[in-house]
């Protein structure tokens, strides 16, 4: 803004503008103002003084007054102004300064004024903020003052540490454990509290927390109180992180386990140890029990698995009340230990049952002194108040390691076996168990299960085998045989397998199966026009079965289009002697309804003559054993003849087993013998191959003319056998290098009755009888040079003779044999 | 178009409108844009201007402020003018409503239609009203009714709160909303900055009052502010904690709100400078200094690099801005200054909530209503 020099006066000084002056020409910039006087410039505007910056100028004596904030009254003569005017110039500049001064001024004010504004109002808003500060430090407070209690009011010790391990908050429980008062704790370390070691374990995870920002959970550390008890805390630690993302302290939850710890200990105790005795229990036992195998394998030594019983526990028990039996079992307990290495085990399975693990043994024998002083232990009397106990105890002892795999289950069964065997054996001793009676005792476990299977899956059938009379060609019926059709070991016969379940209770089962197929099969028969009697095998277990009858005559009703009579039933004559009684009720319950009843093998029990008049079968099987052997074992002969005689007397029709060859069948036939079946007759059948056997079996041509030899000369037929018997005993001496000559009797039984009753007979049948008689003589003489020659030369030395001796006896025995034919012809001689 | 602007602190409103209308003459304005702190808000000022221009076929719009912004910086005292001349290619209109306590937004709503009266509608408005008037009417009338972008503010003290004048040619008036409107070929930029850092999640409003947020996702705003920023809601969080409010529709339509800290309500509710809806999504946010001043260079290079000559800028910003800026505020002119040749035309005010559209890729949204917010419009030659 350009300063003005305005004059309110005529004729004013040179540079002065004349004229109506408003707010423009007063108050834009620095103005000179020429009037008479200052009212009048005053009147120009109405806030002239303090508006105007500038001069009011008056002609008169130098004079000057400031009149305004920026307004100077001047007076100076009219002269002074007609010049240069630099005075006034002068004056101007000094206002105009004066003016920035000034403005600036207000603007200091002003901005001075709003600072103060602003400050008294940042003044009220920090007095606002320090209030609402100080409300919330105080809530802070309070709400520090709850987290204080609750915090010191748990029982876990609760903490905070900064980065350098330096505790900066600890609650009560943490103050407890330390012993000490917060200003104590606050600012130290761990190892200002606890011994190095624990320090330095404390201080491991505590780097981890704070230097890596891990979380430590589940540290446990032990720390020792002062009345000596050892503290056990398990800890979790976290890292605190700030805004910054940094880690700035670290807090420690620690809580006292040393309850749960004994807890812990103890139920571990428990669950190894027996409450009462304080003994290794059943699931710490199997464990050393296993240890101990690993090392008894890795040492090569044995161990010994001794299952002790005490004998007469459970009477004291009864008698005196389990209070007592407790305490006697802690007693002996105590005792047993006592006597066995700390190496060694004692443990209670539970009642009176305990097992000791006797290990590092060099072998058996080793084990006995321990065993022993075991045994002594337990058989010590007691004293329990004012009762004197005594009991003792029988042990069962295995060995480990065994031929066979083992395990210690087994182990234990084996001890356990080998116990019961002490106890049968009369208590208070030992027992080792026997591996090998163990091992087929399993393998007829096995077995059963095989056969119980195969009994379901059907595996089993039946074959017949033929029975005839050989003299007249009849077949007089079949026996059935059962078969076990093995998926693996192809058809077995019954000796495979009813051993096995003779005294079991499939043996039952199976028999009952047998009975329902031969009916069935009879049926089927039947239905084809064959009616054929049929024996079935009954065993023992099978035969006493109160049921029995009543389940044979069930089954027969069920199959009523088969007639009982034509049922046997074989039962053999050990099983008949076992319970006589009730062997004859079975047999007359079953014979009431018809059926029949064979006694099989007969001869190879001890039946007395009363126990077979006692018994009602009808028919004797003579078992095998006789009638394979009796062509050349005269003893064997005798026997059967004496069977067939019995059996006679005593009504009982007789059918001999075993029938091997024509010969076999001969010699029956001459005994008087005429029932047969054997392998030389037909070996046994499927029910499908009976009718075609039946329809192409012709007997032997020679037996229908063989007839029973009268009695006089049946001395004749054990010269036969025994005569064979010196052949077949002299190819045993050579084939076997020298075994032994037979002893030939001076007078043998041909010589015998050629003496006696050979003498008796018609002279044109002793005349038949001179060349077997030459022979006879022959015969012993070339015996008798066997004897010499083998002597002399030994076997070698017999060969000669011996073959001459062969052929000797073979005629000697066919001139017999004929002569015995004829003999018999025309004669009735049957038995 | 040509612009000149002027700023003065002599403290006498006459000497001083004199003085800022002498400065304007060389271009001989077709409007002044006038704003001062309240200190300079009587008729002198703007008689001095007149005196100054020497004439009276000028339009004259302004409004008091928390201080002025000028070419040379902000200041708290002090008076700055940006006079524009277009040379007759924009046609200037003023429009004003007295009386904003009674039916403002209808007073509004014809005023708008008197701008679009013969068809022809504004392409661009500054508008200013008296602080004390509901600003949430005057943001749905300005969303609803305005079709080109207004630029504009509320006129205030020295953030006292107690008084505010808009000048209108020769009048000191308040109470009062004025609308000066061109026609024509205006060429125009306006850039918005309000970054700031967000805090928390966001959240839905649920229930909400005029200018009040009572429930945001099931919990009170209180709560909610609480819980995302892991605090109370302080006196200390003025001018640094806002939030930012988007409708579900117009999801390019942010606006800030700042928390009426003087306001607190009992019940949890939270009261704004702004009006607030339910069902807008909410997000707390952080004022950053750096954050801040990082935008203001961004827009003025954005402004830059469009490689048009420019005329002249106006500034409107936010007084919370200043007062969380402190000495920083200076940057709102000086990433301007920076950005293009010495001597470019400025003027502006600190305003209590600033008008403005959002700049999209094909234009501007509706006018919204903002806080905490830097308004930029530079005028091309």
């Amino acid at each position: 803004m350009k300063p003005k020099y305005l004059s309110l006066i005529g004729d004013p000084p040179k540079g002065f503008a004349t004229g109506v002056f408003g707010k423009r020409e007063l108050l834009s910039g620095v103005v000179v103002l020429l009037a008479a006087d200052c009212e009048s410039a005053y009147a120009l505007l109405p806030d002239f003084r303090t508006r105007v910056e500038g001069v009011v100028l008056t002609l008169g004596e130098p004079a000057m007054e400031c009149v305004g904030p920026l307004l100077w009254h001047v007076s100076l003569p009219r002269e002074s102004l007609d010049g240069e005017g630099v005075l006034l110039e002068v004056v101007r500049t000094v206002i105009s300064m004066a003016s920035g001064f000034r403005n600036e001024a207000t603007v200091a004010k002003l901005g001075q004024e709003r600072l103060a504004s602003e400050q008294a109002q940042r003044s009220d808003d920090y007095q606002r903020v320090t209030n609402a500060l100080q409300g919330q430090v105080a809530l802070l407070a309070a709400s520090e003052n709850k987290l204080q209690t609750i915090l010191d009011s748990v029982d876990a010790c609760i903490y905070l540490k900064d980065p350098q391990f330096r505790y900066v908050f600890a609650n009560r429980a943490t103050r407890d454990l330390l012993r000490r008062r917060a200003d104590e704790i606050i600012g130290f370390c761990d190892t200002d509290f606890f011994d190095e070691t624990s320090a330095a374990h404390i201080r491991r995870n505590d780097a981890l927390v704070l230097q890596k920002g891990k979380t430590i959970v589940d540290e446990e550390s032990n720390t020792v109180r002062n009345t000596g008890k050892t503290i056990t805390y398990r800890s979790t630690k976290l890292p605190l992180f700030g805004e910054d993302g940094r880690i700035y302290a670290l807090c420690g939850i620690s809580t006292d386990i040393s309850a749960l710890k004994e807890r812990e200990a103890h139920l571990k105790h428990i669950a190894h140890y027996d409450v009462l005795t304080m003994l290794p229990n059943r699931v710490l036992l199997a464990d050393r029990l296993h240890q101990a195998m690993v090392q008894s394998r890795r040492r090569h030594r044995l161990l010994a698995v001794v299952y002790l019983d005490l004998d007469g526990f459970k009477a004291i028990n009864d008698r005196h009340g389990h209070g007592v039996g407790d305490q006697l079992l802690v007693a002996l307990s105590a005792r047993m230990k006592q006597t066995l290495r700390d190496s060694d085990t004692l443990a209670r399975l539970g009642g009176d049952e305990f097992i000791a693990v006797l290990l590092d043994l060099s072998d058996r024998a080793d084990s006995v002194p321990m065993i022993t002083r075991l045994l002594a232990a337990a058989a010590q009397p007691v004293q329990i108040d004012d009762l004197v106990l005594n009991a003792s105890a029988s042990l069962g002892v295995t060995f480990y390691p065994q031929a066979d795999d083992v395990d210690a289950d087994q182990l234990l069964r084996q001890a356990d076996q080998a116990m019961y065997q002490a106890k049968l054996a009369g208590k208070n001793r030992y027992h080792f168990f026997d591996a090998e009676k163990d091992r087929s005792a399993r393998g007829m476990h096995e077995s059963l299960e095989h056969i119980r299977q195969a009994l379901e899956r059907r595996q089993f059938v039946l074959h017949y085998q033929p029975k005839v009379n050989m003299r007249t060609g009849e077949i007089i019926g079949v026996e059935a045989l059962v078969r076990w059709q093995h998926t693996e070991r192809g058809v077995l016969p019954p000796g495979a397998f009813l051993p096995v379940i003779e005294n079991h209770p499939l043996a039952i089962r199976l028999g009952e199966w047998v009975i329902e197929e031969v009916l069935n099969q009879m049926e089927a028969w039947q239905a084809c026009g064959l009616r054929l009697p049929v024996s079935i095998n009954v065993g023992a277990r099978q035969l006493l079965q109160p049921s029995f009858s009543a389940h044979l005559h069930d089954s027969l009703w069920r199959h009523r289009e088969i007639r009982p009579e034509q049922v046997e039933i074989e039962i053999l004559e050990t099983s008949a002697l076992e319970d006589l009684v009730q062997v004859s009720k079975v047999i007359e319950g079953c014979k009431a309804i018809g059926v029949r009843f064979s006694l099989d093998d007969f001869g190879t029990g001890y039946s007395s003559l009363s126990y077979l008049k006692r018994l009602p079968v009808d028919q004797l099987k003579i078992d095998r054993s006789f009638v394979s052997d009796m062509l050349d074992d005269p003893d064997d002969l005798t026997i059967l003849d004496g069977v067939l005689s019995l059996a006679t007397a005593f009504g009982r029709q007789v059918i001999a087993e075993g029938v091997e060859t024509e010969e076999h069948g001969s010699m029956l036939l001459r005994l008087g013998c005429e029932l047969a079946q054997g392998y030389g007759i037909a070996r046994p059948m499927p029910a499908g191959e009976i009718e075609s056997w039946i329809r192409q079996w012709r007997p032997n041509a020679t037996w229908r003319t063989i007839a029973p030899v009268p009695r006089e000369w049946l001395p004749l037929l054990y010269a036969v056998a025994e005569h064979r018997s010196w052949n077949k005993a002299l190819d045993d001496h050579m084939a076997e290098g020298g075994a032994g000559l037979p002893q030939i009797h001076q007078k043998c039984r041909f010589e015998a009755w050629w003496h006696s009753a050979g003498s008796q007979v018609l002279v044109e049948q002793r005349a038949s009888l001179a060349e077997a008689e030459a022979l006879h003589r022959r015969i012993h003489h070339l015996m008798r040079l066997c004897a010499v020659q083998d002597e002399r030369e030994g076997v070698e030395g017999v060969e000669d003779a011996r073959k001459e001796l062969r052929i000797a006896v073979d005629e000697f025995i066919a001139r017999i044999l004929h002569a015995l034919d004829a003999s018999s012809e025309g004669k009735d001689t049957r038995r | 178009m040509r612009a000149v602007s002027a700023s003065t602190v002599i403290n006498d409103p006459y000497r001083a409108g004199v003085a800022l209308g002498e400065s304007l003459t060389e271009i001989d304005p077709e409007v002044v844009f006038l704003f001062s702190s309240i200190h300079y808000a009587v008729p002198d000022v703007l008689e001095g201007l007149h005196d100054g221009l020497d004439r009276d076929n000028v339009i004259v719009v302004g409004n008091t402020g928390d201080g002025c912004f000028g070419a040379g910086g902000v200041s708290d005292f002090g008076a700055a003018a940006l006079g524009l001349n277009s040379h007759g290619k924009v046609q200037w209109r003023l429009e004003r409503i007295d009386g904003l306590q009674d039916g403002v937004d209808g007073k509004l709503e014809r005023l708008m239609e008197r701008l679009a009266e013969k068809d022809k509608e504004p392409c661009w408005a500054y508008l200013v009203s008296d602080f004390r008037v509901d600003v949430s009417r005057i943001e749905t009338t300005l969303r609803d009714r305005s079709r080109f972008p207004i630029v504009g503010g509320l006129a205030m003290d020295d953030r006292r709160g107690a008084n505010c004048f808009v000048y209108v040619n020769r009048e000191v008036i308040n109470d009062a909303l004025v609308v000066l409107a061109a026609y024509g070929d205006l060429g125009f930029s306006i850039v918005l900055g309000n970054s700031q850092r967000p805090v928390g999640r966001p959240g839905t409003i649920e229930a909400a009052t005029i200018n009040q947020i009572h429930r945001i996702d099931g919990i009170s705003a209180s709560d909610f502010v609480e819980r995302e920023t892991g605090k109370p809601v302080l006196q200390t969080d003025r001018g640094i904690l806002s939030v930012r409010v988007v409708g579900p529709e117009s999801p390019g339509e942010e606006r800030l709100r700042s928390i009426m800290f003087k306001e607190a309500v009992n019940s949890g509710s939270l009261s704004f400078f702004g009006g607030v809806n339910a069902g807008d999504s909410v997000q707390v946010c952080q004022a950053s200094q750096e954050i801040m001043i990082a935008e203001l260079q961004a827009l003025a290079e954005a402004l830059r690099s469009s490689n048009r000559v420019p005329a002249g800028v106006l500034v409107i910003s936010c007084t919370g801005r200043k007062s969380f800026l402190g000495a920083l505020i200076d940057n709102e002119v000086a990433a301007l200054r920076t950005a293009f040749p010495p001597g470019l035309p400025l003027a502006g005010f600190a305003s209590r909530g600033e008008i403005a559209p959002r700049q999209t890729t094909s234009g501007y949204t509706h006018n919204l209503f903002h806080n905490m917010t830097y308004v930029a419009v530079m005028f091309w030659q």
